[in-house]
């Protein structure tokens, strides 16, 4: 692992990537802190831009848009009660009361403290992890592969927040779309009604459509406004970390579970947060005071959601499974660059994941720097006119599609699946189940396939192999256990209906 | 069952704000409906694809098990929705706020689709630019115009000049 690290440190030092990251950084809190762009937004958008950069440079700086995002969505949360992402919804549970009593820079530099620590310490869980993971992972045939595509759907569909049934529906979209092209084993065409369909629809003009052009649909809708708040005194970043301090237990223990439940593929850090919100709430002296501008709140629910940043890297790194949107968006982009994301990662390109490790290493420290001395700058980026933002990311949303592949075809796959994301956003069937099927879909049915090449056409086969076994036991489970629930509710209690909207 | 009905609400200036509101059910029964008939085009579109060696799985089988479960999963939100009428339980409201500035929007992006090829990028992306920008809401034309240039002269210095991505020309 010291090999590794050594390699990836050695991969950082040169001037592209450290500008990479700089300019990662940089963007992720232009990004995070405006209001109604997420950091999956921010990286879609920017992804057509690293085609033609170095596949660690790009990767590095996708990374520091989707660590950095993260960092700053607190911002809006805070100031103006609207979260960068939806995680940063529980912030602003305790964060935009502090900032009503007038204590904005206070919470402010406890989100940035905790978020930091959060993030550094979920960093070195997922070193720790990853590339162990990945060393198992390097015996997996299809089988594996097949029940851990599963298992990762069946996550995404029963973890997200919200209806269940909408899931799904998000999810045999999604399914839907990756059978478009030919078929991965025999060759067959299917559902190509039109030559430039031969090799699917194409992934990142869908990813920019489904994310950023169907959110600037919705920001037209609305009319934000920004912050009346000016910060007259923030707290100097040295005298902040003193403010950190009575905090510590509550950052460790929710950096533990930012960290674990961020590695499950679909839970990710809006769960994170919750939960680690709930569970200060429930072990503090004043659990009354929560939501009226307890600071405990913003670091309890900052620090787990960071956490699960990286640790939704583990499963991504080692396995090829992302553990949430943005990084099925980190996946598209290896993809792009020709790389093939899974155990072989470690193996093929090491320089990739451990320059990733060590960028985090480097500017998560960094970020919270940033943060801390241009905290100012920050507030003022939530004020920009929305309309302005809209017309800016609808230009770059479309240039990007155009130059994925030189193609007006991935312009119209961009505007439709634009489209198409819009009205779902109105039915509350959210994007990320289908950008994950379209990553998770493929890779399923090709290991099905050749699953049963290998036996045979025994589907035994995948239930014969005890870690297939388990996988898919869990899968059952996972799947099976909220639809009983969800029925037994239906039909014998006649209680509430769980298709919550 | 309602229908589409418009709305309007009082904003704090005293502006009236019309939308666009549909109960929430009926948009889930019409979904239902649209995904049934589309899953049901799926799985008879799959049943023709050819079958190749004696293999279980063919390239047909898959999309047929995901157009099963698409028709499984519309008829779960349908029935979700009419339970939710026949029982008054969360009668919750779509609304689709300022509905023609999202109908433009929308027009003005399928617009720059056609025309791209036709117009060229540099042409087509300042019409894009100034008619979306208006639509979003920048009314000062000084701001559209400097947005324009600067974009136009960011695409020119980043994709053609530094990546070398070649843009469309146009057909004239």
């Amino acid at each position: 692992m010291i090999d590794g690290l050594l390699l990836g440190f050695y991969a950082l030092m040169t001037l592209d990537v450290i500008l990479a990251l700089f300019l990662g950084i940089a963007i992720g809190y232009i990004v995070g802190a405006l209001p109604g762009l997420t950091s999956s937004v921010g990286m879609a958008v920017l992804l057509p831009f690293t085609f033609s950069m170095d596949p660690v440079a790009a990767m590095v700086m996708l990374v520091a848009i989707y660590v950095a995002g993260d960092y700053a969505a607190a911002i809006p949360a805070i100031l103006v009660n609207a979260p960068g992402q939806p995680a940063a919804a529980i912030t602003a549970f305790d964060g935009f009361p502090m900032r009503m009593n007038g204590e904005a820079g206070k919470a402010l530099t406890l989100s940035i403290l905790g978020s930091g620590f959060g993030a550094f310490t979920s960093t070195l869980l997922l070193i720790v992890s990853a590339a162990g993971l990945a060393h198992i992972a390097l015996s997996f045939g299809p089988a594996e592969y097949f029940a851990l595509s599963l298992l990762g759907l069946a996550l995404v569909t029963s973890l997200a927040s919200g209806s269940m049934t909408r899931a799904v529906i998000g999810l045999v979209i999604g399914l839907m779309i990756v059978t478009i092209g030919l078929d991965p084993v025999s060759g067959t065409q299917r559902y190509v009604f039109h030559r430039g369909l031969l090799e699917g629809v194409p992934f990142l003009p869908a990813l920019i459509g489904l994310f950023a052009l169907s959110e600037v649909f919705m920001m037209l809708e609305r009319s934000l406004k920004s912050s009346g708040e000016r910060i007259h005194s923030l707290p100097s970043p040295w005298k902040s970390m003193s403010m950190i301090y009575p905090f510590g237990k509550t950052m460790g223990r929710s950096s533990i579970i930012g960290f674990l439940i961020g590695v499950v593929p679909g839970a990710g850090a809006t769960i994170a947060s919750l939960v680690s919100y709930s569970v200060a709430k429930r072990l503090s002296k004043k659990p009354e005071t929560f939501g009226s501008g307890n600071p405990e709140g913003v670091v309890a629910s900052e620090t787990a959601n960071n956490a699960a940043g990286p640790g939704a890297l583990a499963p991504l790194l080692s396995l090829g499974i992302p553990g949430s949107a943005s990084a099925a968006i980190l996946i598209g982009a290896l993809m792009i660059h020709g790389i093939n994301p899974g155990p072989m990662l470690f193996a093929r390109n090491p320089e990739i994941p451990y320059a990733i490790f060590v960028s985090l290493l480097i500017g998560l420290p960094m970020m919270m720097l940033i943060g801390l001395l241009g905290a100012r700058f920050w507030v003022q980026i939530t004020r920009l006119n929305p309309a302005l933002i809209a017309t800016v990311v609808t230009s770059i949303c479309l240039l990007g599609s155009y130059t994925y592949d030189n193609n007006i075809l991935s312009v119209w796959v961009a505007v439709v699946a634009g489209i198409l994301g819009y009205v779902l956003r109105k039915l509350d069937i959210h994007p990320a189940p289908i950008i994950l099927a379209l990553v998770l879909g493929s890779m399923m049915e090709s290991n099905l396939r050749r699953g049963l090449r290998v036996s045979g056409d025994e589907f035994s086969y995948f239930i014969s192999q005890p870690v297939s076994a388990i996988i898919l036991f869990c899968a059952f489970a996972v799947f099976i256990l909220p639809l009983g629930q969800s029925l037994i509710s239906v039909f014998r209690d006649r209680k509430p209906i769980q298709d919550t909207r | 069952m309602s229908t589409s009905t418009p709305g309007e609400k009082e904003t704090p200036n005293e502006k009236k704000e019309w939308y666009i509101a549909l109960r929430s059910e009926t948009a889930d029964l019409i979904a239902a409906s649209i995904l049934i008939l589309g899953s049901s085009w799926y799985i008879i579109q799959a049943m023709g694809f050819p079958t190749r060696g004696s293999a279980w799985v063919q390239a047909h089988t898959f999309p047929i098990g995901i157009g099963i479960l698409a028709i499984l999963s519309a008829i779960a939100l349908g029935f979700f929705a009419i339970r939710r009428i026949l029982t008054r339980q969360r009668l919750e409201v779509i609304e689709i706020h300022k509905p023609l500035i999202v109908f433009f929007g929308l027009v003005c992006t399928l617009a720059y689709a056609m025309v791209l090829n036709w117009l060229g990028f540099y042409l087509t992306s300042a019409i894009f630019t100034m008619v979306f920008g208006y639509v979003a809401g920048i009314r000062k034309l000084w701001a559209l115009f400097a947005l324009t240039l600067g974009f136009l002269a960011f695409t020119k210095l980043i994709f053609e000049m530094t990546l070398g991505t070649p843009l469309p020309t146009g057909a004239w």
